[in-house]
């Protein structure tokens, strides 16, 4: 890789080509993905309030927002978890809901389990309990059933999804199948039947699972995993038979993909190998909004015009030189990310925001961003 | 107060590192984005230049760790990459089967039950195995394992990280007494000991954000009795500029003058929020600690003895108060 961040004749220009970005008409579903800490949550509020402004009747789903964030969108803490709450600007309404994992699959348990009196008892299992807080995946399978029953809804016209600070797009993607999978495992039907008999068939000899089973959890706790897996698959099955898979609403034409990401070296390497597995598995992708991006750079005026200007003032020439290069660094990496992710993904529009400090919170704040991003959504 | 000079030692960097040094075990955590690998790595090359062998374990996905200590990618098995420092990856499923090789005293057997494809489903639904193997693994390093004086463990983020440490507890407090329970209650011991596990905490220097810090730091003292050895706020921007004047917009040079006082704008809204942080806490805790934003971001090794240089203390309103 080239770094003309150390040639000190290097301009930086901006971002002349910088486009904005579409909500397509159909869309239903539009999932905010990409790295953490780049300001996921703040774009899809942002998003969520363009479409509500603009007409559309929208719920925006979030995950963790900072305090100031859930502050404007009136969802820090006073509201029920996994309650809708409206805020109003601009004559719209925007729906917000704070993704809560517990109440997600609590709710699938009431509605699903075959009887009253069967879903009371699963909600009180201790490894139920357990699993909600601490199976891995429990959380992206949280947010897209969550999505599902918005939809199944159908009080709104779009719903946007601010993903979980997932590891990487695969793992958010996967994590659906993969609760579903856990929850009908094969050996969960032989251990909630017949311990030590069912072993056999595992392809196991007896004497070493249950010594290895035994040591991970003790004899008793695998019986019981058993138990809970075979009631807890037929909940999601059931779900999943009324939902539809839920792996098809991710590529299916009523969901779209923002991906958001800051303009670092670091932070673009990354979204570029989300976008590698987003469009591998089939879904669509809206754009990409490239945040932090601060490639304006004014170019250096030569030091005697600067020695003048600084005449008399407490800042020397040096230090001011000195973060003009830094800022023209920055500015580098700012433009090398959207070179690299314009060349190799020439046909997704990538829109660059420059850094806002301190990031916007209020509902105007979101707006105004929204509005550079998405300037003409339809209703 | 009754935090005096030789408390005010431990707070500067060195001092802070120091302490560290002592410990056996470094839990470094933190919002998405804030900077915890790049703490974590800070953190082990301070101990390795005190001597002490550290082991970095990760739980992250990427190979960042690694480009910035000079190796090229990150590897489940711990690589030296200087000094008594060594970096490594934890991954659930490799930390299972090395659990049940101690377990079985086989790595035979362990490979041949837990690489079986119905067992390793059924593992994958047992609730909080796959963090447990994690922070089980990094415990066995740090206090049983003998190749290390010190392990570094850059967890998961704020939320999840409390689940993950918080597995020994639950294993303690839900499953019948056996083998399981026998580990989940030594490493709760051992979490609980504050002269051997210790807690570094990393966030940005905006106000709220770190009062969720403060919070997550009482709830790690709560929930898995971790004690917080210091705060790190991350990415100060420079505000040593002060009074760039301004001139006409269309004289030569008012645009780069410009940008330089926005710079320093940012670089003083920084300082305020951190000092609003500071003296909203009326009794002593932890010391807070600063690092510089880098424009050139962090991405070799010299970018990073060049960060582990610029580290600095905050007096906190307590040491002010002295």
């Amino acid at each position: 890789m080239t770094n003309d961040a150390s040639t000190p004749t290097l301009t930086a220009a901006p971002d002349h080509a910088a486009p904005t970005l579409d909500l397509p008409a159909g869309r239903r579903v539009e999932l905010v993905v990409g790295p953490g800490g780049v300001g996921k949550t703040t774009v899809a509020a942002a998003l969520a309030l363009r479409a509500a402004v603009a007409g559309r009747r929208t719920v925006v789903v979030t995950i963790d927002p900072s305090r100031r964030l859930a502050q404007a969108l009136g969802i820090d803490g006073s509201a029920a978890p996994g309650t809708l709450v409206a805020v109003h600007h601009a004559g719209a309404t925007l729906d917000c809901l704070v993704l809560d994992t517990q109440h997600t699959f609590d709710a699938i348990v009431r509605a699903h389990s075959p009887s009253p009196q069967a879903a009371e008892a699963m909600l009180v299992n201790p490894i139920y309990r357990a699993m909600v807080r601490y199976l891995g995946g429990a959380l992206e399978y949280a947010a897209t059933a969550q999505v599902h029953m918005l939809a199944a809804a159908g009080q709104h016209d779009l719903i946007v999804l601010d993903t979980p600070p997932t590891a990487n797009a695969i793992e958010f993607l996967e994590a659906p199948a993969q609760i579903a999978e856990v929850a009908n495992n094969p050996a969960a039907k032989f251990l909630s039947q017949s311990g030590r008999f069912g072993m056999r068939f595992l392809g196991l000899g007896s004497g070493l699972m249950l010594k290895a089973l035994e040591a991970v959890g003790g004899g008793a706790f695998i019986g019981d995993l058993g138990r809970f897996l075979r009631d807890f698959g037929q909940v999601l099955e059931e779900f999943q038979r009324r939902a539809g898979a839920l792996a098809g609403m991710m590529t299916s034409p009523g969901t779209g993909v923002v991906l958001t990401t800051a303009a670092t070296d670091f932070s673009v390497r990354e979204a570029l190998a989300f976008l590698s597995v987003l469009a591998e598995r089939g879904l669509r992708i809206d754009g990409v909004v490239l945040n932090r991006f601060d490639a304006a750079v004014p170019p250096w005026p030569g030091d005697a015009v600067i020695a003048a200007a600084l005449q008399g003032a407490p800042v020397g020439l040096d230090r001011v030189a000195e973060l003009h290069g830094a800022l023209l660094r920055q500015a580098a990496s700012a433009l090398r990310g959207a070179e690299a992710l314009r060349g190799r993904w020439p046909t997704t529009p990538v829109c660059t925001v420059p850094r806002m400090d301190p990031p916007p919170t209020t509902l105007a704040e979101l707006h105004a961003l929204a509005m550079a991003v998405w300037p003409s959504v339809r209703r | 107060m009754s935090d005096g000079a030789a408390g005010h030692a431990e707070r500067t960097a060195v001092g802070v590192f120091d302490e560290l040094a002592r410990r056996t075990f470094v839990v470094v955590s933190g919002k998405g984005g804030v900077g915890r690998t790049t703490v974590a790595a800070l953190c082990g090359l301070a101990l390795a230049d005190r001597g002490r062998r550290v082991l970095v374990a990760t739980t992250g996905h990427d190979d960042r760790l690694a480009w910035m200590l000079g190796a090229d990618s990150l590897s489940e098995v711990p690589t030296p990459v200087e000094g008594g420092l060594s970096i490594v990856r934890l991954s659930a499923p490799a930390c299972i089967r090395e659990y049940g090789a101690l377990v079985l005293r086989s790595s035979r057997l362990s490979t041949a039950v837990f690489d079986n494809r119905i067992v390793s489903r059924l593992m994958r639904a047992i609730p909080g195995l796959d963090d447990f193997s994690l922070v089980g693994k990094a415990w066995h390093d740090a206090f049983r394992g003998g190749d290390y004086d010190t392990v570094i463990f850059d967890g998961p983020a704020t939320g999840h990280l409390l689940y993950t440490l918080g597995v020994p507890r639950a294993i303690r407090q839900t499953i019948a007494p056996g083998p399981l329970t026998r580990e989940a209650e030594l490493m709760c011991q051992h979490f609980e000991d504050r002269t051997r596990t210790a807690a570094l905490l990393v966030g940005l220097p905006e106000r709220w954000p770190l009062t969720e810090l403060d919070e997550l730091g009482v709830a790690l003292g709560d929930q898995v009795g971790i004690g917080v050895a210091a705060v790190v706020v991350n990415g100060l921007w420079p505000s040593d500029v002060a009074r760039v004047p301004t001139l006409d917009p269309d004289a030569p040079g008012a645009a780069v003058l410009e940008a330089v006082a926005g710079l320093a704008a940012t670089g003083r809204r920084h300082d305020r929020e951190l000092a609003a942080w500071v003296q909203g806490h009326a009794t002593p805790r932890a010391a807070t600690l600063t690092l510089p934003w880098r424009f050139d971001g962090v991405e070799d090794r010299r970018a990073l003895r060049e960060l582990l240089a610029g580290f600095a203390a905050v007096r906190t309103y307590a040491e002010a108060g002295t």
